[in-house]
């Protein structure tokens, strides 16, 4: 009788066989599919090595975190405290959101608009013009295959084309190069033409366009001194964007009026042939009331959400809902008609009233609720649940413990 | 409960406590979290990636998220390491003949663990209030607030992991307080969506999870520090009462069960 778990030759072939079929196979596949495999990530030193041996998806993760943070310290904008130079709501100069998007581009290098929007930031507010555009061309070698490679190559049009609008009286102030911007966006327009299949209707960008680009291309080549280029490139422009200084020069231009070298001459002389009239027009038309939307301070707006949702009751968000009777915009007009209750009473700080009540009745001091003790109106939730675990405990240790 | 007999527990409890502490910090677990918290929290001065200047919102949130999420590492590793293992090597038995009660027993444990989070909290949040007063120039009194609430939300994960270690196992233990501490961050939004799908019975069930699971959403610093919001001190008081009566619940549960328990 054979021994059981004895090997036989036959067994170990049989084995060493399946071996180099699954060994087979796995070179088979990467070779086969190796772009599934291995991303288009430049591998420089140790730590791109081991990045790679990180899941894709948990370093997408990761990195849309990070994104979503970044996101959210620039529409919190500066720390007060220690007074940074940026605002809320822009990533223009914003510090702070630096560090976050370089290591959200360590994990996901494919991520187009966190180049565009680093390398701007660094060119233009950040006096990092150098490190601006190496972000440029790092995203240019990690994304080569990638539909939205135009808007880099436009990034680094951007950022060559119009640094000195935004560069400082610095010992080295950045000059335009509009040489070098019309490489790049010569590139852009090539790219987009190449992949313009591939693109979806939803991947429509309001500045990374075909349009915006030939609108451009023909600005730039003005600049070089290509002015027939420059023309035949301005035809390819939409109807619809042709306004301003830029398509007075080339309707003169097109019509055989000689015209200076640049818009900013035509410019000039536009101006000094208006310099004798008096007469100047408004350059725009604001409607009636349109400073009193400035005046409406954001934190009224926060003080009576958070009164209202106070523990976010469900009931208490339909009161949010536009499309309700008794929604936003009721609760809206309570409060903007609040400061005509106030003006109403000049002389008195602290109105009175007859009511205990607020909630049921219409009174202007309602605000004046969120002193230092209206949080025990805000928490009772808290309370009611801590004032039960308490007696819970107690009975728990009266009747439960032997 | 006699007024001999409460000082008795109480110097019991405060003996078993400090043990707890000794045996914690002897742990090498321990020793190996707070040399990787060392090097991570000392990480601040690596972020500054295009030498843009010391940025402050960034390693306070940073500095926070990591002093959080190594508390929650301890809190779980070593609330677990209390009670099993007492009962599992029998060494419970020394304990319980000395105390009074096993409610004694629990509250030193606790206690224990207590002391360990505070010195914990301590240490790293010192570190990090050194690290932003050194570069940024400026006193964050938010960031010792911070690190109070942080602290109170780690003693109330504390009690419910020994509570649930009282009569369970190790595996139950842990998955069902990381479940607690996730489905008491969204409390609200869970009740919430009970109302609008508009099931009374989900309501129902939602609002009395609501008063029974402890609501870790109060304990969001997050907001407060990056938008520079002051705290408010009635507020730090009623949170820290809320903390101690959950604290309280908890523990008596499960000093109910470990009695009930049979060793």
């Amino acid at each position: 009788m054979k021994k059981a778990g004895k090997l036989s030759s036959l067994g170990i072939l049989l084995r060493l066989l399946l071996l180099v079929i699954a060994i087979a196979a796995q070179f088979s596949i990467k070779a086969r599919y190796w772009n599934y495999y291995y991303p288009e990530t430049v591998i420089i030193d140790y730590n791109d090595l081991v990045l790679q041996a990180v899941p894709a998806q948990l370093k997408s993760v990761s990195a849309g975190l990070m994104r979503l943070t970044a996101d959210e310290y620039m529409h919190i904008g500066p720390y007060k405290k220690v007074r940074q130079n940026f605002i809320a709501g822009s990533f223009a100069g914003n510090t702070e959101i630096m560090s976050l998007l370089k290591l959200a581009l360590y994990l996901e290098p494919s991520h187009i608009e966190t180049y565009t929007i680093m390398s701007q930031n660094l060119a233009m507010y950040l006096d990092r013009f150098e490190d601006g555009i190496r972000l440029v061309q790092q995203g240019i070698l990690a994304n080569k295959d990638s539909v939205d490679l135009h808007k880099l190559y436009s990034a680094g049009a951007y950022c060559y084309g119009f640094a000195e609008s935004y560069t400082f009286n610095g010992p080295m102030p950045i000059n335009n190069d509009r040489a070098v911007a019309l490489n790049y966006l010569e590139a852009a327009i090539k790219c987009y033409l190449a992949n313009v299949d591939r693109m979806s209707k939803d991947s429509y960008d309001v500045f990374a366009n075909l349009d915006n680009y030939y609108l451009l291309k023909s600005r730039f080549l003005l600049d070089v001194g290509k002015k027939s280029e420059a023309l035949a490139t301005w035809q390819l422009v939409p109807k619809n964007l042709r306004s301003g200084l830029l398509a007075t020069y080339f309707a003169l231009m097109e019509q055989g009026v000689a015209v200076p070298d640049s818009p900013g001459k035509l410019f000039e002389q536009i101006l000094a042939g208006q310099s004798g009239s008096k007469e100047k027009p408004h350059p725009y038309i604001l409607p009636d009331g349109w400073y009193q939307s400035l005046f409406n301070d954001p934190k009224d707006d926060l003080k009576s959400i958070s009164y209202l949702l106070n523990r976010a009751s469900a009931s208490r968000i339909d009161a949010y809902n536009p499309f309700s009777p008794t929604g936003f915009a009721s609760a809206r007009s309570t409060q903007e008609n609040q400061p005509e209750q106030h003006e109403q009473q000049p002389d008195s700080e602290e109105p009175s009233c007859d009511h205990a009540d607020h909630s049921a009745q219409e009174c202007s001091h309602q605000h004046h609720q969120a002193s230092e003790w209206a949080i025990f109106s805000e928490a009772r939730g808290a309370i009611l649940q801590a004032v039960l675990m308490v007696a819970s405990g107690l009975l728990i240790r009266r009747f439960f413990t032997r | 409960m006699q007024h001999g007999g409460f000082k008795s527990s109480c110097l019991t409890s405060c003996s078993i406590a400090y043990y707890s502490f000794l045996e914690a910090l002897r742990n090498r677990l321990f020793l190996g979290v707070i040399l990787l918290a060392i090097p991570l929290s000392s990480a601040a001065w690596l972020l500054d990636t295009y030498n843009l200047g010391f940025q402050v919102r960034l390693v306070t949130d940073a500095g926070l998220t990591l002093i959080s999420l190594i508390g929650l590492l301890v809190v779980l590793f070593f609330s677990l390491d209390q009670i099993i293992p007492d009962i599992e090597r029998r060494t419970i038995y020394f304990v319980i003949t000395r105390a009074p009660s096993r409610h004694v027993y629990m509250a030193g444990r606790f206690g224990g663990i207590g002391l360990t989070l505070l010195f914990l909290n301590a240490f790293l949040g010192t570190m990090l209030f050194v690290i932003l007063r050194m570069r940024a120039g400026v006193w964050f009194p938010e960031v010792p607030v911070a690190m109070l609430m942080i602290y109170l939300k780690q003693l109330l994960l504390v009690s419910i992991v020994m509570m649930l270690a009282a009569f369970s196992t190790k595996i139950i233990t842990v998955s069902l307080s990381v479940l607690i501490y996730v489905i008491g961050h969204g409390l609200d939004i869970f009740r919430m969506l009970a109302e609008r799908k508009g099931s009374w019975l989900l309501g129902w069930l939602a609002d009395f999870f609501i008063f029974v699971l402890p609501d870790f959403s109060l304990y969001e610093t997050r907001v407060m520090v990056m938008n520079e919001i002051p705290a408010r001190g009635t507020a730090m008081v009623l949170l820290a009462l809320y903390t101690f009566a959950a604290i309280f619940f908890y523990l008596s549960l499960g000093g109910a069960a470990l009695e009930h328990r049979d060793l």
